[in-house]
């Protein structure tokens, strides 16, 4: 393959970084809306390549194809997601959610920690691909946390989880693009790295509930979570890394139900008064003049019971894996290049999915029977007496079709930057004027910057994993830090990437709102990020 | 049409598009690859349109 002649300047590296700059300022400074600043994002992306990095309309149309295709993926999760957030609230599901949760535990500082970072962490175990923030924010909206929090508490929640989660394909697509000599070291490195951000999250998210007093409340949970993730994930390396986030998830999970059954969190946390999270009208209103809901607890939580069943059952058992796996679909591209020799290659199936075995899958299982058990028992009919019509339709297309749009314009964003040799650009320019310890500091933030264009820490192995692995033999330095870097920081970069927040801000109902949730993530993504720089070090 | 409708006929155009994009690429067939980059620009510019062209019969 020709070597790519893209000149790495000053200039090119500025003009790569508009698209980045652009979106950033109309999010989070002019207060656009997600699919309005994604489309302008792409289209300035796709002038750059044209003009500036001599791509031809043919590698544009291959590039958009792909873009095209890494939506449909997330698209098939946010779609069910919302469907069956559009049941729950058509059926009474979220007031069945939030009285029976209420009486099982009235503490809110521990429901939030429950809710935002143990189900999260879990599901993203599993299921992944956003699918834990499109789900857990309308739970949260349910036990009284404010929208723009309920997006956030997840989106900080989940980001320890996302390296390995879903079955550690994060690290399947590492191991895919670079030749580890070190793959145990390497693994364990990056366990290193993530499980102090599990214990940053679920410390920020207990500050959210409560700052100081909730901390004081929480910090047993905190702790005991905390080791149970980091924990696990560590040791579970050592024997099978693919099963590592969702086994400490899992645990972390059933710890859960002793530790609700402490006093200590199992009453109201009254003496908290100071509640950044929650609404203003919280519990104590709601309970007053309340009308019991029209489902109990049992019945509120069918669908996560039902994804959690199916999830496990098509993902963890190999021969049934491997069978629902087996049937697959993708379009072909062809090879494309730039004037610059910037190439990729042609493939007869790009990035196939499986269906039977996408989480989009146990989703929709989970929606057609939670909706066919929820009709039987006529909770919709009895919800409709008591709130009035909520068409389920009219609500998905509403919610679904912005949010859709703000992901098939970031990802077609992120592959014309690809194909362009833009991101090639960014991260060798940042390369080129490091020192090595600098270099080895910075490995996270590539890693970072890598989901934030792509939204997904996968993605982001595959655009930077080899570059880090390059970064460090120039350098001189132990490679296993900076790709632990790169796992670390592409985990954590999800966290403020904008297809993610909009994937919250949709089940929230609160899109147009992303500016906001970005200003909240930013700074502690950015905090992580430092932490991770330095943590980095001690492993080159 | 109100705005989620054109949101969604957006979404549609740029589904629409990926069949034409691959198989225009592929099998080189510049008219269809074309057609497939014009219906992903139209999809694109419709939130941008409502941005600056809002519809009467919604809330801004």
């Amino acid at each position: 393959m020709t070597e790519s002649t893209v000149p790495i300047n000053v200039g090119t590296w500025l003009l790569a970084i508009s698209v980045i700059v652009l979106l950033v300022v109309l999010l989070a400074v002019l207060h656009w809306k997600a699919p309005q600043a994604g489309p302008v994002g792409m289209f300035l992306a796709v002038v750059v390549a044209v003009v500036f990095f001599q791509a031809p309309w043919e590698t544009i149309a291959v590039a958009t194809g792909k873009g095209i295709w890494d939506a449909v993926f997330i698209l098939l999760v946010i779609w069910p997601s919302l469907l069956l957030y559009q049941v729950g609230v058509a059926s009474g599901a979220f007031e069945g959610l939030r009285q029976g949760l209420s009486r099982y535990s009235r503490n809110h500082v521990f429901l939030v920690l429950a809710f935002g970072w143990v189900f999260a962490s879990f599901m993203q175990g599993i299921a992944g691909f956003g699918a834990p923030i499109a789900i857990v924010a309308p739970l949260l909206l349910a036990i009284g946390v404010r929208p723009v929090y309920a997006v956030a508490i997840p989106l900080i929640g989940h980001a320890w989880a996302s390296m390995y989660g879903t079955l550690g394909v994060g690290w399947i697509a590492l191991l895919q693009v670079v030749d580890i000599d070190d793959e145990l070291g390497t693994a364990l490195a990056t366990a290193a790295l993530l499980a102090p951000v599990t214990l940053v999250s679920g410390v920020t998210i207990a500050w959210m509930a409560g700052k100081g007093p909730a901390l004081r409340l929480a910090w047993p949970l905190i702790l005991i979570v905390a080791a149970l993730h980091g924990g696990i994930q560590f040791v579970v390396m050592y024997w099978e890394p693919l099963l590592s986030n969702f086994l400490g998830g899992a645990a972390a999970l059933a710890a859960l139900y002793p530790l609700s059954r402490w006093s200590r969190f199992s009453r109201a946390a009254d003496d908290i008064t100071d509640r950044p999270a929650m609404r203003d009208d919280g519990e104590s209103d709601a309970e007053e003049a309340e009308e019991p809901a029209v489902m109990s607890l049992p019945w509120a939580l069918l669908p996560y019971a039902l994804l959690t069943a199916v999830s496990v059952l098509t993902l963890t058992i190999p021969p049934v894996e491997d069978l629902l796996g087996r049937f697959e679909l993708g379009f072909p591209f062809p090879e494309v290049t730039t004037g610059y020799d910037v190439t990729t290659e042609g493939e007869s199936t790009y990035d196939p999915i499986a269906p039977l075995t996408h989480p989009g899958f146990a989703l929709i299982v989970s929606v057609v029977v939670t909706w066919l058990a929820f009709r039987a028992q006529g909770f919709f009919t009895a919800q409709r007496r008591k709130e009035g019509e909520q068409p389920i339709f009219s609500g998905l297309v509403t919610n679904a079709a912005p949010a859709s749009l703000a992901i098939l314009s970031f990802l077609v964003l992120a592959s014309v930057m690809e194909h362009s040799g833009q991101i090639e650009v960014l991260a060798e320019g940042i390369d080129a004027v490091l020192p090595p310890w600098l270099s080895a500091f910075s490995a996270a933030f590539i890693g970072i910057l890598g989901a934030f264009i792509t939204s997904s820490s996968t993605s982001a192995n595959v655009l930077f994993g080899q570059l880090q692995q390059n970064i460090a033999t120039g350098a001189g330095l132990n490679p296993t830090g900076f790709l632990a870097a790169q796992g670390a920081g592409g985990s954590v970069g999800n966290t403020f990437a904008p297809a993610n927040i909009v994937l919250g801000t949709s089940t929230a109902g609160i899109v147009g709102q992303e500016g906001r949730v970005l200003r909240m993530t930013l700074p502690w993504t950015l905090a992580v990020g430092v932490l991770l720089g330095l943590l980095t070090l001690f492993f080159v | 049409m109100r705005e989620p409708m054109w949101q969604l006929v957006a979404m549609l155009l740029f589904l629409l598009a990926l069949p034409a994009l691959s198989a225009g690429t592929e099998n080189d067939a510049p008219a269809l690859w074309i057609t497939g980059l014009l219906a992903v620009t139209a999809a694109a510019a419709v939130p941008v349109v409502l941005k600056f062209a809002p519809l009467d019969d919604e809330e801004s």
